[in-house]
């Protein structure tokens, strides 16, 4: 006789992934300088010759998606930077800084990511 | 007061010159709306580096104020019931049982399976799924409800055989759970050790009472809301397969009979439905055959997805067409909605002398902006063909974008695009409440793909000034507008003609031009429509593609409901999900969808080239190729200084980019065919195609793979027939830069000037001595 099994089981390579994260994470800590936030400023779609910079930017843009943030076109042609909404719930507005185009608000989120990333504690 | 918000559609996206043309409105928040006819002349507002949003009010007398109201939309597959002469009015004893492979088993709602039940007075009965995923059987008398739950959870994408008895007359009640997974039919093997079988007996306090107006339905149950009246509500999820019902008990040992594969027994069976009964070698309709004594019409509502593994698929055949009856499978999802059925809010006529074209009916209430203000939009056509020139309007691509949300649901956008999305109100309205459908670019709520799309709804980015929010740029119909306010610019009489119109066609629709021009994305595309502009340029016609990715997936639309189109994306090739195994046919026409490239006609073989990257965040010029300075094509370039073209564009700077193609012998283009220009040296944002990668190995990106390119070509045909392809999305995009004068409209006037013209096209007097052939 077997135990029974959760009908809903937890998928187990979270975990996994969350081991291989916080070993980037570690890496990239290291990385983070003024010098490297300056050239993701002067070109957020830009190739991104570092390989520092190259490498931060894969983590942040594969993060999941409850992590990543969006930007909203306001009324008044600023834009600001929110949670993805997620189904039947509108996107939360995370500070109200208008950021003038596109590009400075996609160095805003930037700048929020490397927050978050700086905040985990990975050991 | 309400929040002011306005939404519509049409029933044609394409109408002659003379037509008539229904139009359905959902309001809140106001009974009037103003309404204006535009001509939609440009479609991008970036005023940096094009002219703007341009649009072009039109006199008619319909113009002015509407009386619009709330309108609902009923979300959701089920199968109605035609039972005139209540046979299942069943107010006795009964027994019920289908195949079911639940995929939200704990939804957290109830899910009816089958029955007569009556959600709002609690009358009548039903089998189905309880809120925390267990089988359970209902009976309502008005004032209570008596149920019987099963002893273990349903799994998740496994088949069971799932029924219940009911003896009125001790109201005794059996529920009937068994497992019915192989090695093949279900998410998980045999060697998992869930417990699937669950058998319950109890008794009833009561048996159940019928109203006379409530339907017997598969998937849902009647329900009722006092504004909006009865509807369907309870939508199960997941696949239903041969369901029956029997006005007498039947015993467990001849429930064991039906999981061995036997039909239910004849004796006192009411209806049984053989989900697999009916099918042809040209697809499968939307009745479903019941085969029981009253042979009850049924039909499914909001396109149920058939010809679906059943339960009883056992690996070896892999479409519906081999094996019909291991294909019994019916798919449902509880937000599926392929017609949102409004009642007509107003109908025009279109002027006999309106000039071919985009147009919209602008709605605007209240502030008249934002979700205020609505674009319905429609293409005009000439009753009788005039022009030489004529715009194939991408329509099938339009649907398959219709209201994508990958920006909120997708992880993979983000890596794809490189840049978080830049997100509207329009789209954050549409994706809270979820009234309007999916695109083919979307997963349902059960995390199944969406193979249909419709335009009997509203369809938010098919609406000039909208921008795709995860690559930040106008994308399909707006970016369309770009081209075809160059042709405007460019003062080319031209025709317009869509997608669905070809479809139905054929090579007819396209026969009286002399030159025929795309869109900048025309990615999903029928058998006829591939085989109308194949025979066209073989007969003489000019095809001039201005777009990356396109002629990709094999479509059908459907021949019971043309403003539906279905897609199953498989296999491979870069897509937004994958059809499941034995799931790869397309149900409307029963030929294999995915990829053309992998039926045999990649899109090298009409347009010379085909997808090779995508990269979407930058772009770049193209640079002549020795091939352009070939007296057979150096015309093509004519006045156009030094060796980039399009260092100009809407599209993130450049002509080249977006989506590209690629010239490849080995996928079919014609060898005589000349590269007019390439990009090339793309950001490593740009990846291969997943279609060309055998074995997957670093440095598969844009900077260090020379197959990441747009390669701009041109190839001549018969009968003085030809094709000129861009290969970049981004060059429709950069025709309306610099003022229309930029070197992409300079060449494009080149291509089309010559196009036009009747008899033998420039360079055609040295092919003979030079041959083509490099």
């Amino acid at each position: 006789m077997t135990e029974p099994l959760d009908p809903n089981p937890v998928n187990g390579e979270l975990a996994v992934r969350e081991y291989f994260d916080s070993k980037t994470r570690r890496y990239l800590k290291r990385v983070i300088t003024p010098e490297l936030i300056e050239e993701h400023r002067c070109g957020p779609h830009a190739q991104h010759r570092s390989e520092p910079l190259g490498r931060l930017m894969f983590y942040l843009k594969n993060l999941p998606i409850d992590q990543q943030y969006a930007l909203r076109l306001m009324p008044n042609g600023a834009y600001r930077i929110t949670s993805i909404p997620k189904p039947g719930e509108p996107p939360v507005e995370v500070d109200g800084t208008d950021y003038p185009d596109p590009s400075a608000g996609l160095h805003g989120i930037f700048l929020r990511k490397i927050n978050d990333l700086m905040g985990r504690q990975d050991g | 007061m309400a929040e002011q918000k306005i939404f519509g559609y049409t029933d044609r996206l394409s109408v002659k010159q003379g037509d008539r043309l229904n139009i359905y409105v959902n309001c809140d928040g106001s009974d009037f709306a103003d309404a204006q006819l535009v001509r939609l002349i440009h479609g991008d507002n970036n005023t940096e580096a094009g002219p703007g949003y341009i649009e072009r009010e039109i006199p008619h007398p319909a113009n002015g104020n509407w009386p619009v109201k709330k309108q609902f939309t009923q979300l959701g597959n089920y199968l109605t019931v035609e039972d005139p002469d209540q046979h299942l009015k069943l107010d006795g004893t009964l027994s019920m049982g289908a195949f079911i492979w639940p995929s939200m088993p704990k939804r957290g709602a109830r899910q009816t399976i089958m029955g007569r039940w009556d959600t709002l007075t609690n009358e009548g009965f039903a089998l189905g799924i309880n809120p925390d995923g267990y089988l359970e059987f209902w009976v309502g008398d008005g004032k209570e409800v008596d149920y019987i739950t099963s002893e273990m959870p349903l799994i998740k994408h496994v088949w069971y055989l799932v029924g219940v008895s009911f003896d009125a007359m001790t109201r005794t009640v059996t529920l009937y759970q068994e497992g019915v997974l192989n090695r093949y039919n279900s998410l998980i093997g045999t060697t998992t050790p869930y417990d699937f079988a669950s058998h319950v007996r109890t008794r009833f306090r009561f048996s159940q009472h019928n109203r006379a107006d409530v339907p017997f339905l598969i998937a849902g149950a009647r329900d009722h809301h006092e504004l909006r009246g009865n509807f369907v509500g309870d939508l199960y999820a997941g696949k239903i397969d041969r369901p029956f019902i029997s006005e007498r008990i039947l015993t467990r040992e001849e429930m064991d009979t039906v999981k061995a594969g036997h039909k239910p027994p004849a004796d006192g069976l009411m209806a049984y439905w053989d989900t697999a009964a009916g099918y042809t070698d040209d697809g499968i309709g939307h009745d479903v055959v019941e085969t029981g004594p009253y042979r009850l019409k049924t039909r499914g509502v909001n396109h149920p997805v058939r010809g679906m593994t059943g339960w009883n698929w056992n690996g070896k055949n892999d479409c519906f067409r081999l094996a019909p009856h291991e294909f019994g499978g019916i798919e449902f999802h509880p937000d599926a909605v392929t017609d949102c059925g409004w009642a007509v809010t107003k109908t025009i006529e279109i002027p006999s002398d309106l000039k071919a074209g985009p147009y919209a009916i602008r709605l605007r209430v209240g502030p008249g902006c934002g979700i205020a203000e609505e674009y319905v939009v429609f293409f005009v056509r000439q009753a009788k063909p005039t022009a030489k020139l004529c715009f194939l309007v991408p329509t099938a691509s339009y649907l398959a974008y219709g209201n994508e949300t990958l920006a909120f649901d997708a992880q993979i956008v983000q890596p794809m695009t490189g840049q978080p999305p830049i997100i509207s109100d329009v789209e954050i309205e549409t994706y809270e409440h979820r009234e309007y459908g999916l695109s083919t670019y979307n997963h349902f709520e059960d995390g199944a793909g969406v193979c249909f799309s419709s335009w009997k709804r509203p369809i938010i980015n098919m609406r000039p000034k909208f921008r795709n929010s995860w690559m930040g740029a106008p994308w399909q119909f707006p970016a369309d507008l770009s081209v075809t306010a160059w042709i405007e610019h460019c003062g080319y009489d031209c025709d317009f003609i869509t997608d669905d119109d070809l479809h139905r066609e054929g090579l007819a629709a396209l026969k009286p031009y002399n030159c025929v021009i795309s869109g900048t994305h025309p990615e999903y595309v029928s058998e006829r429509m591939l085989d109308a502009q194949e025979d066209y340029v073989a007969q003489g016609g000019r095809l001039i593609y201005t777009g990356g990715n396109g002629y990709y997936w094999c479509v059908n639309f459907d021949p019971e409901e043309a403003a539906v189109m279905e897609v199953r994306k498989l296999d491979s090739g870069m897509r937004a999900w994958a059809a499941k195994p034995g799931e790869h046919y397309l149900q409307t026409c029963g030929t294999k969808s995915g990829l053309w490239r992998n039926r045999g006609r990649a899109p090298q073989k009409l347009v010379g080239v085909g997808m090779i990257s995508e990269g979407f965040e930058t772009c770049t010029p193209f640079r002549r190729m020795p091939d352009s300075w070939h007296r057979t094509v150096s015309w093509i370039t004519e006045g156009i200084e030094g060796e980039l073209i399009g260092d100009e564009g809407l599209a993130y700077g450049g002509a080249a980019g977006i989506e590209i193609d690629r010239y490849d012998l080995a996928l079919g283009t014609p060898p005589h065919t000349k590269i007019i220009a390439s990009s090339g040296g793309h950001t490593d944002n740009y990846v291969l195609a997943t279609e060309e990668i055998l074995y997957a190995y670093a440095g598969m990106v844009g900077s260090l793979d020379y197959r990441i390119r747009a390669d701009m070509i041109y190839y001549t045909s018969w009968n003085d027939g030809a094709v000129f392809s861009s290969g970049s999305i981004a060059f429709g995009q950069a025709l309306p830069a610099k003022g229309f004068e930029g070197t992409t409209s300079k060449l494009l006037r080149n291509v089309v000037d010559a196009f036009l013209k009747d008899g033998p096209l420039p360079g055609r007097q040295w092919t003979l001595e030079e041959k083509q052939w490099r």
